[in-house]
């Protein structure tokens, strides 16, 4: 068994290669990575997750980092680089203080400063949060509402989307993305449609390449990525049914070692077996069959010569959602045979390919995705996806204030109260759930934090206050005196926001924010993704500094019910990290 | 127990384009690919070092599918290429050409990715928005009253194939051939949504290049069996087809690979021939004449039918299966055991011998109108010929193309020429404000403006291969070729005057907005496909952002 001290040294360097990866990524400005394997796999991204993810990290210090960012992805489904550019500042910063003290952090110490920091999080960001905050950026919002009303789902999408997709790709693709939603939506629940959304994705999208990504589209109906293999145009909704096996008698599937035993009139057997089964389905008045496997070339006869279009190799996941969300009737008597009424049949081309398009009776719609490259397709497809993840968790915080708010006060009703589409993103805009994109959440809490009168422990909070600023920074990086000049100019807008309040005059003009760009709206970010970010990271910082040593044994590591920790839960393999200092010197 | 090795630690490779040996072989790619540009393009020869087929193109599509790249960027950009071309079946070295020149000019510029992302996206817009208006210079509608267009469009594209090896007269005989067999898949009364009809391509290796014909119907194998007088004896009028996609060669092979046991008295041969000759009985009786089949039929079977003067095809081939159904209107039947229903008879007006150089084939005419013909190709070599068909094929899916969106695009690198000047005209009046709303610096504003328009030029100078100087008019901002002969400019709408002021290109010239040429005579010469450069353009920008965008590149080497 050998040991490894690990020091404050260690942590910063390995966070720090970690950091030197994503920051490349970070912001409308950055780039992406590009990842090779001897196998000729490829993949480009700029999503911080998954820049992570493919590294294989050795470290087990770095794995400890990965986890707690997956985790953290996992809750908001953003803010992973920002995840390690923040840790990576505060460590920094928490060297430097010690560097300054010309003292030797203790283990102890650093454990002890770890905790403050929790506490910090818990209480100082907590009320940072509420009463600043959020006020802020309600009041933010209600001044240019005007500008905001309506198109805060774009925004927000936007938001997400500049820091992962090229510069170039990104209006093209919001656009998309919202005209996808709108239609899916089409005035109904929200918050559920957006999950339906997020847990259905694969389903709803198509993917083409060799095109640019101008030519991405929603198309009406659900998309199946094969040609019909007998097609005659139907008139109007139609019957159709869902096939899981071959109707011909196939001896493969059932294994090798068998033997066939032939008997008089077995061709005429045979055959009359099928047609039993065929003319069953005409009695059906079955116009459209949907398989998920090849069927013999004498059904595909019958449906030429019965006019039924047959739609062969269908992804069999494909075919379950189509079932669950028409309500399919399944029939008793073959078993895995589903039947569903479809709104109509289409033929569509997508850049010389046909597919088949299934309207159903709920308004489907399939999102179109092109790109000249399948690299670059992954990439967008992932985006999109992870879009829909991060409204969702947007929609879902805002309900859980709503449904606390509700519970306060005793006269509301407890229905729970359907959201339309405008009711929760104007709900979300005047409660103060979004700030515009490029470090104004950092500035703000940066400046509240530093100012924070009542706090029990200012050292912890003015180390919380200059990490954060490693945000704005790296998003300027090019131009540096783009941030101090928008950090100034913020500063003054703050002071004068400070003033009114306590004159109570009239509000003047927020500027901040559209100094981005005159012309332009900003794009938008969740307040709760943010603060759940700091918090993550805090959580992750105590991880760190709790570690003593590190063991490195050989025979795996079990961890049994009884030595589960509430905190490592989700830690399965990582026992030696968690050996904290007294364990180590017991050892 | 698994065994425990160490695993390499990953290369990684920081800012790639700064990289020399990435730019080297970025550069080598980029003289590859505009060297085999245009008319005069060089061949390349491709082969592999153990020996084995020697490839002789200059094609895109031919080159890069089977040269490997060991550079991930260079392998994006070829895949791209690729997905371009089998989406629009040209423009794939313009593509290749121009986005290797926009990243070579952007990293030669030393322009910030981001800032020039945002200006060729802009740029691309522009010259979208110009390509598709009404007063686009570089751009003549289609004329399908009158088959000079197509006719010029599909030797543009075969001429722009130096491996086919064509001389000028071949060349005009073999696109003339590409608009009529275009003009034969189109259906003539259709009405609404229609498919394409089917154009089937034989080669024939060893004959001259004017010998190759198309021909309405289909053209097939002539059977072993069938004798001259066999086709005398039938009278003229409509033929009964019937077509089997089943094999009818009496095997119980459709089980599979499992042990058979049979019992005492059954022969399931006998049976299976039984059968066969059963069905055989009634086709006779309902007075078929052709029998067709994909796969092979019985010897009995097949003597039994000709004894009737039933005209036996086999081994169809699953390729020629589909126009079959199109030509006959026959279903096609995959089983033994029933009878064949009415429907799936199908109706030949005509078939006869036709001769194509050294073969001999059966050809059959459809009763009705279904747009199938049969292109029969030929050439003195095996390499030749296969590049001509495969330009063929491509020249018909440009002409198929053009029905979607009837225009074409001049050709010869004046669209370049144009497309260039009018864009630096547009934005170098307008460069402060653009460039406020792109959020970027003027300078970074006019310095990728620059880049962009230098790269199309320089895809326009690429067609040049024999050390000529490639010449703009400051006019109307085509492209010359400094030739006695010529009077025109290289895409033949423009005719020289002695007071036409001309300059090299890429030589400083001051900007001016190119004079569209109304009223004129003379035709263009050398027609590009407008759906195929269009796509070609967009993509290969986003290619270029795109590679452009990539700041590191980690190879993992486990």
């Amino acid at each position: 068994m050998q040991e490894e001290c690990v020091s404050l040294q260690v942590c910063v360097s390995v966070v720090g290669a970690l950091e030197c990866v994503v920051r490349r990524c970070l912001g409308p400005d950055g780039g992406s990575v590009l990842f090779t394997r001897d196998t000729g796999e490829t993949l480009i991204t700029r999503h911080g997750q998954r820049v992570l993810r493919t590294l294989h990290l050795q470290h087990p210090m770095a794995r400890m980092v990965l986890d707690c960012v997956c985790a953290h992805a996992k809750a908001t489904g953003d803010g992973t680089k920002s995840f390690l550019l923040l840790l990576a500042a505060l460590l920094r910063g928490i060297q430097d203080s010690h560097m300054q003290r010309k003292g030797s952090w203790s283990i102890p110490s650093l454990q002890n400063l770890a905790n403050r920091l929790l506490a910090v999080s818990r209480k100082e960001l907590e009320d940072v949060v509420t009463h600043k905050i959020t006020p802020y950026a309600s009041l933010y919002c209600s001044h240019h509402s005007y500008k905001l009303e309506g198109i805060i789902l774009d925004l927000s999408i936007s938001g997400y989307i500049s820091g992962r997709v090229g510069i170039s790709q990104a209006d093209v693709l919001k656009r998309v993305l919202c005209e996808f939603y709108h239609k899916v939506s089409q005035d109904q629940n929200a918050v559920e449609t957006i999950s339906f959304i997020h847990s259905h994705f694969s389903f709803l999208h198509t993917s083409v390449t060799g095109l640019p990504i101008g030519c991405s589209e929603v198309i009406e109906g659900l998309v199946v990525t094969c040609d019909w293999s007998v097609w005659t145009e139907p008139a109007g909704s139609v019957k159709a049914l869902i096939l899981y096996e071959s109707f011909g008698a196939s001896f493969v599937t059932v294994g090798e070692n068998i033997s066939v035993c032939i008997q008089k009139d077995y061709l005429h057997r045979t055959e009359s077996a099928m047609k039993q089964k065929l003319a069953s389905l005409l009695d059906l008045q079955v116009h459209v069959v949907l398989s998920s496997v090849k069927q013999p070339e004498s059904v595909l006869q019958w449906a030429r010569l019965n006019h039924v279009s047959l739609l062969e190799c269908v992804d069999s996941a494909q075919l379950d959602f189509l079932s669950n969300i028409s309500a399919a009737e399944t029939l008793s008597h073959p078993p895995l045979q589903h039947l569903v009424m479809l709104k109509y049949c289409r033929r569509v081309q997508l850049s010389g390919h046909r597919y088949a398009c299934l309207g159903t009776f709920l308004h489907m719609h399939t999102l179109v995705l092109c790109a000249p490259a399948p690299g670059f397709l992954d990439q967008i497809v992932c985006v999109s996806q992870g879009v829909f993840a991060m409204l969702q968790h947007l929609s879902q915080s805002f309900c859980q204030t709503l449904a606390s708010d509700q519970s306060q006060s005793p006269s509301s009703d407890q229905s729970q109260s359907v959201l339309s589409s405008q009711d929760l993103w104007g709900g979300i805009l005047r409660a103060g759930g979004v700030l515009p994109v490029g470090g104004m959440f950092e500035f703000l809490l940066h400046h509240f934090l530093l100012n924070e009168r009542n706090s029990c422990d200012p050292e912890s909070c003015r180390l919380l206050a200059e990490a954060l600023l490693c945000l704005p920074r790296t998003l300027y990086s090019h131009n540096h005196r783009r941030f101090l000049n928008i950090q100034t100019r913020f500063l003054d807008d703050l002071k004068q926001w400070d003033k009114t309040k306590e004159q109570r005059s009239e509000m003047p003009e927020l500027k901040f924010g559209f100094g981005f760009s005159e012309s332009s709206v900003p794009c938008l970010e969740s307040v709760s993704g943010k603060k759940q970010l700091v918090v993550s990271v805090l959580q992750c910082l105590h991880r760190l500094l709790c570690v003593g040593a590190i063991l490195n044994t050989r025979c795996p590591l079990r961890t049994g019910p009884q030595t589960h920790s509430e905190e490592d839960e989700d830690e399965e393999e990582e026992k030696p990290k968690h050996s904290n200092s007294t364990q180590s010197t017991d050892l | 127990m698994s065994r425990i090795c160490k695993k390499k630690p990953a290369v990684c490779t920081d800012e790639p384009l700064s990289n020399s040996n990435i730019c080297q072989k970025m550069a080598l790619l980029r003289n590859i690919l505009s060297t085999a540009y245009g008319p005069t393009g060089r061949l390349k020869q491709i082969h592999n070092n153990v020996g084995g087929h020697v490839l002789t193109t200059s094609t895109s599509t031919a080159l890069l599918k089977r040269v490997d790249m060991s550079e991930p960027l260079l392998k994006m950009i070829s895949t791209a290429v690729q997905h371009h071309t089998a989406c629009y079946s040209d423009c794939g070295l313009f593509m290749g050409i121009f986005t290797l020149r926009l990243i070579e000019n952007t990293q030669n510029n030393g322009l910030r990715t981001a800032a020039a992302a945002k200006v060729y996206k802009h740029l691309v817009e522009e010259c979208n928005m110009y390509l598709k208006g009404d007063s686009c210079g570089c751009k003549v509608p289609v004329d399908f009253s009158n088959s000079d267009s197509l006719i010029a469009l599909a030797r543009s594209m075969i001429a722009s194939k130096p491996a086919c090896m064509l001389n000028s007269r071949e060349t005009k005989h073999i696109s003339s051939l590409i608009a009529q067999a275009f003009l034969y898949s189109i259906h003539c009364n259709s009405s609404g949504v229609s498919c394409f009809g089917r154009t089937v391509t034989i080669g024939i290796e060893g004959q001259s290049v004017s010998d190759s014909s198309v021909f309405p119907g289909l053209l097939v194998d002539v059977p072993e069996m069938l004798q001259h007088a066999d086709l005398e004896r039938l009278e003229s009028g409509l033929f009964k087809v019937v077509l089997f996609s089943v094999s009818l060669s009496g095997d119980i092979s459709e089980v599979g690979d499992v042990t058979l046991e049979i019992h005492r008295g059954v022969d399931p041969e006998r049976d299976l021939l039984q059968q066969l000759l059963k069905l055989g009985e009634q086709v006779v009786m309902d007075k078929v004449n052709l029998f067709a089949c994909q796969k092979v039929v019985h010897p009995i079977l097949q003597h039994y039918l000709r004894k009737h003067g039933v005209v036996v095809i086999e081994r169809l081939g699953l390729a020629l299966m589909e126009p079959f159904v199109q030509l006959t209107g026959a279903q096609a039947i995959a089983s033994l055991c029933s009878s064949v229903p009415v429907e799936a008879y199908g109706m030949v007006k005509e078939f006869c011998l036709q001769s194509c150089g050294s073969r001999e084939l059966l050809q059959l005419l459809p009763s009705k109108d279904a747009a199938v013909s049969t292109m029969v190709l030929c050439h003195r070599n095996e390499t030749m010929l296969e590049e001509l068909k495969m330009t063929c094929k491509r020249a018909e899916h440009v002409l198929r193309l053009t029905l979607r969106e009837p225009y074409a695009l001049l050709g010869g690198g004046c669209t370049e020429t144009l497309l260039a000047t009018h864009i630096t005209h547009m934005n170098c009046s307008k460069a402060s404000t653009i460039a406020q709303a792109l959020c970027i610096s003027h300078s970074e504003f006019i310095m990728a403006v620059k880049a962009f328009c230098s790269s199309l030029q320089s895809v326009a100078l690429s067609l040049e291969h024999d050390g000529q100087d490639c010449l703009i008019d400051l006019t109307y901002a085509h492209r010359w070729v400094p030739d006695i002969y010529s009077k025109t400019c290289s895409c033949g709408l423009v005719e020289d005057r002695s007071n036409l002021e001309k300059t090299p290109l890429k030589t400083a010239y001051h900007t001016f907005s190119p004079v569209s040429l109304e009223n004129t005579d003379s035709q263009p010469r050398i027609l590009d496909s407008f759906s195929a450069k269009l796509n070609a353009l967009n993509v290969a920008v986003e290619m270029a952002n795109f590679v452009l965008d990539v700041k590191y590149i980690i190879k993992d080497i486990n």
